[in-house]
């Protein structure tokens, strides 16, 4: 992917950029928001990193110059403050997703894979398969292997979640913010326990584990079964 | 002294009231004899005169001079000193001779004893009761002369004091009330703008200044003192608001880096002992993050802008989605959670009552042990709701009801636990942001902890005022 990074912590900046470059994406970094805006209509990009605080002109305004022009490109606004109202600013802005310093750098990683490969088409589907896992949105219902799984709703929007991004990591904080709205993370483990729950329904006559557990990540189902 | 107003009022009114009935008493009192003094001036004159005419001329001239008195006496002239003319008559008498047998003086009375006399009770010539004053004295050479007057005067005297004094008291009293309430409720008028002000800056708006009316008078001075202090304290909290959040803005950062490198490091470690160590190191460095995020969010919370995203939302659906959230939870922790809520709806922000619910589920499950059923309720109590949630766990001691609320306020038994003592103050923090209130209910067994929060349509007017 091509990743434009637009961040004025030069230190946090590089090694962000050091960490997408090792995973094999294209990254260019700016400092300031008005350099960004100059590159940004012809720079051909799969998603765009803004700091949401910069000096000169801050990410909020620069993304709203650049929806203005027309520009489409996902977007992914970063931000030290947790103030809820800078999210809900954010997302008004035209981000498609909003991330609060500190990050882990896994959680970056995750958010921008999904916002990368999130198509026009994606709203619009009604069947998600994978892993030998389906899942019919019209019916809201489940099959492993053609067995059918009577899940919670809950439960289903986890499994929705895991399978709309098959082959990618999805995160606890993403999945606390998309199944369950919460902006920030409780201190018991929602996630976790409604996972094993959901694993307990899908593996049961199963062998293997549906759902992969990446070890200080998150979660991921494999679009081919191992 | 009375402290109140009311109080003052009254204790100006009243006395005002005793002085003027003292006065009254005083004046009645002076009056009153000065007027008997003066009757008895003049049976004393006219006494002596009689005397005098009786020692030059003798008895028998005495009876005639009384006899013509009286005849020149008009009926008319019943109130004798009144009814005085220039002649100086119009008095009564009675002469006796040295027998005792009335001789001349109509006075339709009975002889009074010797001496001065103030009450002699007669009978005036239309035949009416009265009563007068008299003096009794011997003739040279036997018999008695009774000189009298009329004592009306002095009723009618007292009767116009009583009258003009009356009127005084009912004026001044009326003027003085009238006044007193008057400043009163100038007074509290004035003060309960201020009041008014006062507990609208305490509830966040720190924008807000006490009225001015440009009289530069005695309340004008008082609010113009109060109102530079308060630009002086809205300074001050700004200056505040912006080292603590510029602070914590300059924490994170480094500490960001400093995770940032702990995740490098432990992504590259080949030793699973230095892989552990390193995301031990990195826990610790999310647990300082998450304190510093709490902080600045109780900061945001406790100011003023959140109010403006308030709207009416559905408590129980909050709650129930909520508690759904932790029930796996709960379950795997052997405690059971249930609800017993009706739908209400207050007027509030989503997000922070979520979290207000989510930290105090956290909270009983982190401080209670398998076995405890922890219930959460909601009752509608006159314009406000009250949001319970109880558990049957260990609770608290008593000294601690109030200071589990306060910022990193964390019990002896709970030191084991991890956390700053951040939960129930950000609690207390959003339940005062909704206009409401928490407090520890004491109950026998667990804790019991309200909020109360206003319903829907008092907090909105509120908010439009």
């Amino acid at each position: 992917m091509k990743i434009l990074l637009v961040e004025d912590d030069l230190e946090s900046s590089a090694y962000v950029a050091r960490g997408l470059r090792e995973l094999g994406h294209q990254v260019q970094c700016f400092p300031d928001g008005q350099q960004a805006l100059g590159v940004i209509p012809a720079g051909g990009f799969d998603v765009l990193v803004l700091d949401r605080m910069l000096s000169g002109l801050d990410g909020l305004s620069l993304l709203r110059m650049v929806r203005a022009q027309g520009c489409q490109t996902p977007a992914m606004l970063l931000t030290a403050k947790s103030a809820i109202e800078d999210r809900v600013d954010g997302l008004e802005a035209g981000a498609d997703d909003y991330l609060v310093k500190p990050f882990a750098f896994v959680e970056l990683v995750a958010r921008l894979n999904a916002l990368g490969r999130r198509s026009p088409s994606c709203a619009t589907v009604t069947l998600l398969e994978a892993g030998g896992i389906s899942m019919n949105l019209l019916r809201r219902e489940v099959r492993r292997d053609h067995r059918v799984i009577d899940l919670q709703p809950r439960e289903f929007n986890l499994l929705e979640q895991l399978l709309r991004n098959a082959d990618r990591v999805v995160t606890r904080t993403m999945l606390l913010d998309r199944v369950w709205n919460f902006g920030f993370d409780p201190k018991t483990n929602i996630v976790e326990t409604h996972m094993s729950r959901l694993r307990s329904k899908l593996n049961e006559g199963f062998p293997d584990d549906a759902i992969r557990t990446v070890r200080g990540s998150g979660y991921m189902i494999a679009s081919h079964a191992p | 002294m009375p402290r109140s107003i009311r109080g003052l009022s009254l204790g100006v009114a009243m006395m005002s009231g005793l002085i003027i009935t003292l006065l009254g008493l005083a004046t009645y009192r002076f009056v009153h004899e000065e007027i008997e003094c003066q009757i008895n001036q003049r049976i004393r004159i006219e006494a002596d005169a009689l005397l005098a005419h009786h020692k030059r001329h003798g008895f028998a001239a005495l009876v005639d001079l009384v006899n013509t008195l009286d005849r020149h006496a008009t009926p008319e002239d019943l109130s004798y000193l009144e009814g005085a003319d220039s002649k100086g008559r119009s008095m009564g008498y009675i002469v006796t001779d040295a027998s005792g047998r009335r001789r001349a003086g109509s006075l339709a009375a009975n002889v009074p004893p010797p001496g001065w006399s103030e009450f002699v009770p007669f009978h005036s010539p239309d035949g009416a009761s009265a009563m007068a004053q008299a003096i009794n004295t011997p003739l040279p050479g036997g018999g008695r002369l009774v000189v009298a007057a009329d004592r009306a005067v002095v009723d009618q005297m007292d009767l116009k004091l009583l009258v003009l004094f009356l009127g005084a008291f009912a004026l001044i009293l009326a003027v003085g009330t009238a006044a007193v309430i008057g400043l009163g409720r100038l007074v509290r008028g004035r003060l309960s703008t201020i009041e008014g002000s006062a507990a609208a800056i305490m509830a966040g708006d720190l924008s807000r200044r006490m009225p001015l009316d440009g009289s530069a008078e005695e309340f004008d001075r008082l609010a113009m003192i109060l109102n530079s202090m308060l630009d002086r304290i809205q300074t001050l909290m700004n200056n505040l608001k912006q080292v603590s959040s510029d602070i914590a803005h300059d924490l994170r950062t480094p500490l960001n880096r400093l995770r940032g490198r702990l995740e490098e490091a432990e992504g590259t470690a080949t030793e699973p002992i230095q892989r552990e160590r390193l995301a031990a190191a990195i826990r610790e460095a999310d647990d300082l993050l998450d304190l510093f995020s709490s902080i600045l969010a109780i900061s945001e919370i406790e100011g003023q802008t959140v109010r403006s995203r308030f709207q009416t939302v559905a408590l129980h659906d909050i709650i129930e989605e909520t508690a759904e959230a932790f029930r796996p939870a709960y379950e795997q922790a052997g405690m059971s959670l249930m609800l017993a809520i009706a739908p209400m709806t207050i007027s509030g922000d989503r997000q922070l009552i979520q979290r207000c619910l989510v930290n105090l589920l956290d909270n009983a499950l982190a401080h209670t042990s398998a076995g405890t059923d922890v219930t959460i309720s909601t009752e509608a109590r006159d314009d406000q709701v009250a949001l319970t949630i109880a558990d049957n766990g260990p609770g608290i001691a008593d000294g601690d009801r109030e200071r589990i609320f306060q910022r990193f306020a964390r019990l002896d038994h709970s030191r084991s636990t991890s956390g700053y003592g951040l939960g129930l103050n950000m609690v207390a923090a959003i339940a005062a942001a909704h206009g409401g209130s928490v407090r520890v209910i004491p109950t026998a067994v667990g804790l019991t902890i309200e909020i109360l929060l206003p319903t829907a349509s008092k907090s909105t007017s509120k908010a439009l005022r």
